[in-house]
């Protein structure tokens, strides 16, 4: 199974440090502008999510794609082939997540590749909001999330302070 | 090869009379004597400030700097100062704030921007890398600090654009208003934003497309990681995450110096109730950060049930936590919360009114100020709806609001009664740490050249309770001691110049100073690897030394002396009551330390201001005629 790129937004403390290492891993010097990976933030309500390409089974803007100018690496990551994209900007229309960007520096459309299957952003993660992971695993650790909640209701009803040792 | 590493390399001047702006080269000696930031706007004000200068009038100007690191991937630089003559204390002001704000200067190309003159209607600015655009703001008027930010973004056509705003008590001229970032990041200290709504200007909107490069990448990433390592295995990091500065309030409560009741005693009897601990249990929901931060320290809450269910805001820091219970005497932590989020909104300091609304509550139980002088209000030790309408009334300048809005020196002036008990420090208000308990951050109160403030100085280490430690550091061993107050000359100037390094570098002094992590060295070979300018950690002390110093004679030119450099008599004479144990008795012996700074300084004894040839050493000599023409007296 191919690892993919995860983003929990209920981690995210919105520091943009991620993108910082993306826009230096790629270009070698620092504008979050030049990240492919962007955190929108709402300061009023506290929240911050991060968007980055998710790696999907079936990579919509790839498919609409006009010139066929997507296309795959082997660590699983949609590239945007230079030489057949004419700048469009189809892609960052059809991205149901809004992972896809539009760079000012090469003035193209961008987005996440992996950094060959070594993320920049997922190592600088503060709160581990990032991870790159199998989608199994990732799922698994979703699911055992939405139990505890589950089951912390469960005691309170039976009366068990869940924040005793042992649980 | 870009000109400049670090750096933006340039500064941009806007006038506001004449609707004009230009972009100037950043000087080169400014860097190797300033260093960024507090330093660049310090050493501006005093050369382009003259003595005497109006604080609300065109020949103020008001000065935003970031500094060398922010922008890059440097963990917590992501800080501004905000400086201009204070129209709160008519000295030096200077407020500094985090938030997402300062990288995009850097991004639009700016290391410092300086607005001059006053528009001749309400503006707000739009820079946008190289365009500067002056728009009408006069449908902004009125508007708090939330709803400004969001018309801004609006009308800009872009959520992500940065902004910083003032609310209504700075267009109110509330001598206390502060500069909002990212609608809370408060500038909010000496009146910043009573300067800026004063120019006519309601916002400034930000966004660039520039970048940062690193003069010598392979060793900033060494730096960089190992800057990381330092923070991530300190044993405050998770308190910090978890509390921020609120996990204070329990311990300064425990050492009988949480000021409680205007100062009145040093233990709270509902500490716990309004402590970080509480805090973090039952309303924090989440944690925020500012741009670049790896101890993201600030916290989103929202009140579940009661009186108060659905409010949701963020912070509070200790100082407004401790401000709006303790202080006032309130055990009602979610009146707190309420009050910090209104002090955002409506654009205020929150220690400052803090001090004006505990004064006049002392002044109450005293008998000095009646029901009848103060709209009617129950001035009572804790009155939440008094604390909270008297906020709404000091941001409107309405009846008692209008006095308290001029802060509490002159509040007291002008009511007649009161002067010995209002507390501050060359008419800023003191903060949230009774200095009979922490006798080095009192010196510091006193010297601090924006007024009675720890955040110059913040001598953490008289906290430590290891003597063996001071001795071998500062060769006094009651430096380490809190209640001690030989060595505190000698720390505190210590600490000065670290803070002044920090603040210069817009690094956060949570982590930088007071976690210890950047200490001069490492900021010197930080500096070295971003920007290529080679400091060594001697030359680096050196800048912070000159920094504090330069920031000195802009006080000696408005006639500022050693009778000056004092503490409100409370704390001179009145010996902390018994029930405060651990400090209990405790007074704060103001002439001994003041004599053991000057003299670490090498400042006048008798007048405190810096002799002949500590600024000759400092290559501040310069101003040796300046000071002249304004009798300043200068010895050898």
């Amino acid at each position: 199974m191919r690892k993919r790129l995860h983003a929990d937004a209920s981690l995210c403390c919105g520091c943009r440090y991620c993108e910082l290492a993306c826009s230096y891993a790629h270009h070698g010097k620092y504008n979050p502008k030049l990240s492919r990976i962007r955190i929108v933030k709402e300061d009023e309500i506290g929240v911050d999510v991060p968007l980055a390409c998710r790696q999907c089974s079936t990579c919509i803007p790839a498919e609409k794609c006009p010139v066929d100018a997507m296309s795959r690496d082997s660590n699983g990551a949609v590239i945007i082939l230079e030489e057949k994209c004419i700048g469009c900007g189809e892609c960052i229309s059809n991205c149901p997540f809004g992972s896809i960007s539009w760079s000012p520096l090469v003035d193209e459309p961008v987005l996440c590749d992996l950094c060959n299957g070594d993320p920049a952003c997922v190592k600088k993660c503060p709160t581990h909001a990032l991870s790159y992971e199998d989608p199994d695993q990732f799922a698994r650790k979703r699911q055992i999330k939405q139990a505890e909640s589950i089951y912390e209701n469960i005691l309170s009803e039976w009366g068990i302070d869940e924040t005793e040792e042992g649980l | 090869m870009p000109e400049y590493y670090g750096y933006a390399g340039r500064v941009l001047r806007i006038d506001l009379s004449r609707e004009k702006y230009h972009i100037q080269p950043l000087e080169k000696e400014l860097i190797a004597g300033y260093l960024g930031g507090r330093g660049f706007n310090s050493k501006r004000l005093m050369d382009e400030v003259p003595g005497g200068t109006d604080p609300l009038g065109p020949e103020n100007r008001l000065m935003f700097a970031t500094g060398p690191l922010v922008g890059t991937g440097f963990p917590t630089a992501s800080r501004f100062n905000v400086s201009a003559k204070s129209p709160l204390t008519g000295i030096l002001g200077d407020s500094n704030a985090g938030g997402h704000f300062s990288a995009e200067m850097k991004y639009a190309g700016y290391d410092q921007i300086i607005l001059e003159g006053i528009s001749k209607n309400l503006v707000y600015i739009f820079i946008d890398d190289d365009d500067v655009s002056l728009i009408n703001a006069g449908h902004l008027s009125g508007m708090d600090v939330y709803e400004t930010t969001k018309a801004v973004k609006e009308e800009i056509g872009d959520r992500s654009v940065q902004v910083c705003a003032v609310g209504p008590a700075a267009e109110n001229g509330v001598k206390y208003a502060g500069v909002f970032a990212n609608l809370m990041r408060a500038a909010a200290r000496t009146g910043m934003g009573t300067v800026m709504a004063g120019k006519g200007v309601k916002a400034i909107a930000i966004r660039g497309s520039k970048s940062v490069e690193i003069a010598h990448p392979g060793k900033f990433e060494r730096l960089v990681e190992k800057f990381e390592e330092d923070v991530y295995n300190h044993p405050q990091y998770w308190p910090r995450r978890i509390m921020g500065t609120t996990r204070i309030l329990l311990p300064l409560n425990m050492g009988g110096f949480l000021p409680t009741r205007h100062f009145t005693t040093g233990v709270f009897e509902h500490a716990e109730e309004v402590s970080g601990e509480k805090l973090a249990k039952e309303y924090n929901v989440k944690t925020r950060a500012c741009f670049s931060c790896i101890l993201p320290c600030s916290r989103f809450w929202v009140i579940k049930k009661g009186r108060y269910r659905g409010k949701y805001g963020e912070g509070p820091e200790y100082e407004p936590l401790s401000a709006f219970t303790a202080r006032v005497g309130n055990p009602d932590v979610e009146v707190a919360l309420i009050a910090n989020d209104m002090c955002n909104r409506l654009g205020l300091d929150v220690l400052s009114t803090a001090e004006c609304i505990s004064w006049a509550m002392e002044c109450y139980e005293r008998g000095w100020l009646t029901r009848d002088m103060a709209d009617g209000l129950d001035l009572s030790w804790g009155n939440a709806e008094t604390i909270l309408t008297l906020i709404e009334k000091i941001s409107k300048r309405e009846g008692f609001g209008d006095i308290l809005a001029d802060g509490v020196k002159k509040a007291s002036e002008k009511l007649g009664f009161g002067q010995e008990i209002a507390l501050h420090v060359k008419g800023l208000e003191i903060i949230q740490a009774d200095p009979r308990g922490l006798k080095g951050y009192g010196l510091g109160y006193a010297v601090a050249s924006r007024g009675g403030d720890h955040l110059r100085s913040e001598p953490f280490f008289e906290l430590s309770d290891d003597p063996e430690r001071g001795k071998e550091l500062f060769g006094i061993p009651e430096t380490a001691l809190r209640l001690e107050y030989k060595g505190k000359g000698k720390l505190v100037s210590f600490f000065e110049d670290w803070c002044a390094i920090t603040d210069a570098l817009e690094v956060c002094k949570n982590v930088g100073e007071n976690m210890e992590v950047l200490p001069f060295d490492l900021a010197g070979e930080v500096m070295h690897a971003a920007t290529g300018f080679k400091f060594t950690a001697d030359e680096m002390r050196r800048a912070g030394e000159r920094i504090v110093t330069v920031e000195r004679l802009f006080l000696v030119r408005e006639g500022i002396r050693r009778k000056d450099d004092t503490l409100p008599k409370r704390f001179l004479e009145e010996p902390m009551p018994e029930e405060a144990v651990n400090s209990a008795g405790s007074i704060f012996e103001l002439e001994p330390m003041l004599n053991e700074y000057y003299t670490e300084r090498d400042w006048d004894l008798e007048t405190g201001v810096p002799s002949v040839s500590k600024l000759k050493t400092l290559g501040l000599d310069g101003y040796i005629e300046e000071l002249k023409r304004f009798d300043v007296p200068l010895r050898e």
